[in-house]
């Protein structure tokens, strides 16, 4: 009865989120009103079911996005407040983000780098994972700037992780400078 | 390791001897590695002598029989397994903890009986949660374990060691109130009493608490949210009376008389005038300071204060002139010690010394690899600053072969860590390779009073890097050094990118290691740094106007560079984080500046393995030459170890090395096989052979 519940449960927490897959061609994106881009960094020591972030919507990053290793995920989601919420490993073994520090706000009409989701520890067979969220801005720009010149030039990237950070303002002013539109 | 202990004897002289006359570069394989003997310590009885040894593939625990020289390995180790401690419980007996895959702490309870010595495995593992607190050596068959039950929760229990000896685990309550949130414990056995250890979250308060013998009250000995305080007890004088290493009644950490009754402490039982205390012996039955330790000119120094305890020191400091000699382990019963004899230009060497008959029996060398080596010798500089503040820094000259560069060396933190006058193989590296090396305490450094290491709070980029100027100016001064460059760690890494945009005409180059360039980033540069309590402690020490610190940050200065910089980090850095090294790489990169950049993929705040070191600095090595201008050694007599060299780096960089940059394995290859190597040379011919073949198809 217990088990069947859980399965109940689980299916709608599922049902409630939807699978964002992220974007993998570089184009001019035209967003609705009200959304933004989302960048994310994973790092995960083993692979991934789902990653689970809910908030303005409820979405999932796929199994296939999560493999052990790192990368940068590209998503459109509607503008607000989100928090990473569950990391799963199968669809009945996972772990539950807790603390303030792993929500984000996304801004309409800009890509919003959020930080990097880093797993650490995760296992099969219980004990504690840990989880951060850190602040790799320049990994960030260099992705967008080889993999979505496109993007970035029609939209800007603004920081949405942890803290406050200039550093993007401040990477566009070099350009200015090596151009030498700043002097 | 079979043939321990060859006899020496102190009426003879140990001045150090080098067999080696003409100083030459060292390699990093014999600069770069571990201990080969470490920890030892002797048996109560002094029967037994415990050391841990490492080298090559023997890594592990072993036993020398002091009479017989006989020697007994134990805990074999292989990577999986780190050390972490071992002591002796009673004379046959010796618990030994380590982690096993960094994540399981395991603990073994070695029955040493010489009906046991024979047998294959004489370890027993102890299943138990918990720790080690006292091995109640004056009391048979019980030590005191700390036992953590499922919930977390500790309980202080005595345990049989006979028992633990066969695998069981039979406990008994030591007192029925331990101390609710104590963090941990520790224990006196002389005065048998217990510490307990507190933080208190929501004050942000730690807290030393005690507990006597046949009492059942914990009484609190000292309580402060002042996280500089140093607060340390040492004895237990009786009547509520302690003897405490401190420096809550004055700038210094000293030796107090303590009331824990009013919390009040009387006049200083020793007082240094220029250095912390970091270590004391008390006589507990007349509360008589015995010996005070300091780091007397960045040397570590052991004073003592009774004619009587200081004899046997004068004795060795007769045998081995010069030398820094620690005493390491001392067996009470036989009197017997084990001595380290040390030196600025010495990594070591273990003796078992017995005063009864004034003999010293030589153990083990700490780096054999290194007996017949001259190493360069370290003089301190003392410099007073222009607001009369007095400086210490160290200056390393090489051997011979002096090329004339002045290696400047900040030390990381920068507030509570030093640098000190003794064996530092990163020091040797240089100097055997004809660099001069400085070393500065700045303001900020630990070991010269509280308001000295106060005094570097805020000052990034500031007073810091100007007291660093005012040594190397009386560095200069004296010794004509006309070119330099700045070279450092994490801190480090920060201050020598600072010094060479200020002072380029001296400053030639840098290279930064594991630093932090963006110095408000430290306060985003995670969830946990964005954190109230990071900001808060992070602020008192560098400060939390962001515009200055921005102003103080070698990113957002980088447009002002000079100098051709080499960036070192571990992509794994979360102290300094990387994202610091990445940010200055990008920068550096957009500006069109002259700079060089290797990231190890995988470390952290500094190398993990010592081929790592080799590696980081043979490429350090390399970079100033190169931008210098200095003479490569490809040709003469050092160039077998420059092909060497040259080589291991060309293998890193291949496609099937550890860092794949076919643009660097071919300059080194170049390198290796101007130098001589054969290998680096049949490398080069073939590579040549596949693009012609691949050109004419």
């Amino acid at each position: 009865m217990v088990r069947l519940l859980t399965v109940v449960l689980l299916s709608l927490v599922s049902a409630c989120s939807f699978k964002a897959n992220s974007i993998k061609q570089d184009g001019h994106y035209s967003l609705a009103p009200g959304e933004g881009l989302v960048l994310i960094g994973v790092e995960t020591n083993i692979d991934l079911l789902k990653l689970t972030v809910v908030g303005e919507e409820n979405i999932f990053l796929p199994w296939e996005e999560l493999q052990q290793g790192d990368r940068y995920l590209l998503v459109e989601l509607q503008a607000g407040d989100y928090k990473f919420s569950r990391i799963s490993l199968t669809s009945t073994h996972y772990y539950s983000v807790h603390g303030a520090g792993f929500s984000f706000r996304v801004s309409p009409g800009t890509v919003n780098y959020v930080g990097d989701f880093r797993i650490q520890n995760a296992n099969w067979f219980g004990g504690p994972a840990s989880f951060s969220l850190i602040n790799q801005s320049s990994l960030a720009l260099e992705f967008m700037e080889e993999n979505f010149p496109q993007v970035m030039s029609t939209m800007p990237l603004t920081y949405a992780g942890p803290g406050t950070d200039d550093f993007f303002r401040f990477a566009q002013s070099l350009g200015a400078e090596a151009t030498g539109e700043g002097q | 390791m079979k043939q321990l202990l060859f006899v020496l004897l102190l009426s003879a002289s140990f001045g150090f001897c080098s067999a080696g006359t003409l100083a030459q570069p060292i390699t990093g394989e014999d600069l770069f590695k571990p201990n080969r003997i470490s920890l030892p310590e002797l048996s109560p009885g002094g029967k037994y002598l415990a050391a841990y040894l490492n080298e090559g593939d023997e890594r592990g625990i072993f036993i020398v029989d002091v009479a017989t020289g006989k020697y007994y390995p134990l805990l074999n180790f292989d990577r999986n397994n780190r050390l972490l401690g071992f002591t002796w419980v009673d004379e046959d007996t010796l618990y030994a903890n380590y982690m096993v895959f960094e994540r399981f702490f395991t603990q073994e309870i070695i029955d040493l009986t010489p009906s046991n010595l024979g047998k294959k495995s004489l370890g027993h593992r102890i299943q138990e949660p918990g720790y080690l607190l006292d091995p109640l050596r004056h009391q048979s068959d019980q030590i005191l374990y700390v036992r953590t039950d499922e919930d977390g929760e500790n309980e202080i229990v005595t345990a049989s060691v006979s028992n633990m000896r066969i695998g069981k685990f039979t406990k008994e309550t030591a007192f029925k109130h331990p101390h609710e949130g104590a963090l941990r414990y520790s224990y006196d056995p002389d005065s048998s009493t217990y510490f307990s250890y507190h933080w208190d979250e929501e004050k942000e308060t730690s807290s030393v608490w005690y507990l006597e013998h046949n009492q059942n009250t914990w009484k609190q000995l000292f309580s402060s949210a002042d996280r500089d305080l140093h607060f340390k007890w040492l004895a237990n004088l009786g009547n509520q009376q302690f003897a405490v290493l401190t420096n809550v009644a004055s700038d210094r950490i000293a030796i107090y008389h303590y009331d824990a009754r009013t919390g009040e402490f009387g006049q200083p039982l020793y007082l240094h005038d220029r250095y912390d205390l970091v270590d004391a012996e008390i006589d507990r039955s007349t509360g008589d300071v015995v010996s005070v330790s300091f780091f007397d000119h960045g040397r570590y120094s052991t004073k003592y204060l009774f004619s009587d305890s200081s004899r046997d020191l004068h004795l060795l400091q007769q045998a081995f002139p010069g030398k820094q000699i620690l005493t390491l382990s001392v067996d009470k019963l036989s009197h017997q010690r084990v001595v380290g004899v040390f030196a600025d230009d010495d990594p070591g060497t273990i003796y078992l010394f017995d005063p009864a008959t004034r003999r010293a029996e030589l153990i083990e060398y700490i780096n054999p690899a290194l007996v017949d080596t001259k190493l360069a010798r370290t003089e301190v500089i003392s410099v007073v600053a222009e607001d009369g503040i007095a400086l210490e820094g160290f200056l390393t000259k090489p051997q011979s072969g002096n090329n004339g560069v002045l290696l400047v060396m900040p030390h990381g933190g920068p507030i509570g860590m030093r640098d000190y006058n003794d064996f530092n193989p990163e020091v040797q590296y240089f100097a055997s390779r004809g660099y001069s090396v400085l070393r500065v305490n700045f303001r900020g450094s630990a070991g010269y009073g509280r308001t000295f290491a106060d005094a570097g709070k805020t000052q990034f980029g500031e007073l810091i890097e100007r007291d660093i100027g005012t040594v190397v100016d009386a560095v200069r001064e004296r010794f004509g050094y006309r070119q330099a460059c700045a070279i450092g760690l994490s801190y480090g890494g920060y201050s020598s990118v600072m010094l060479t945009l200020a002072d380029p005409d001296f400053y030639q180059c840098a290279v930064a290691m594991y630093g932090v360039y963006d110095l408000p980033l430290i306060f985003s540069a995670s969830k946990f740094k964005a954190s109230e309590s990071f900001r808060k402690t992070m602020s008192e020490i560098m400060g939390d106007d962001l515009d200055e610190l921005k102003a103080r940050s070698p990113l957002y200065l980088a447009h002002r560079l000079e100098r051709p910089i080499l960036l070192i980090a571990g992509t794994e850095d979360e102290i300094a984080d990387f994202e610091h090294s990445n940010r200055m790489k990008y920068t550096l990169q957009a500006l069109g500046k002259e700079f060089e950049y290797h990231f190890y993929p995988g470390e952290g705040h500094g190398q993990s393995t010592y081929y790592g070191d080799q590696h980081q600095f043979a490429l350090i090595d390399d970079f100033i030459r190169r931008k210098l201008g200095l003479d490569d050694f490809t040709s003469g007599t050092f160039s077998a170890i420059v092909a060497d060299e040259s080589l291991r780096l060309a293998q890193s960089f291949d496609d099937d090395g550890y860092y794949p940059d076919a643009q660097r394995a071919q300059y080194f290859y170049s390198k290796a096989a101007r130098a001589g190597s054969f290998e680096a040379r049949e490398k080069l011919g073939l590579d040549y052979s596949d693009a012609t073949s691949e050109g004419e198809e």
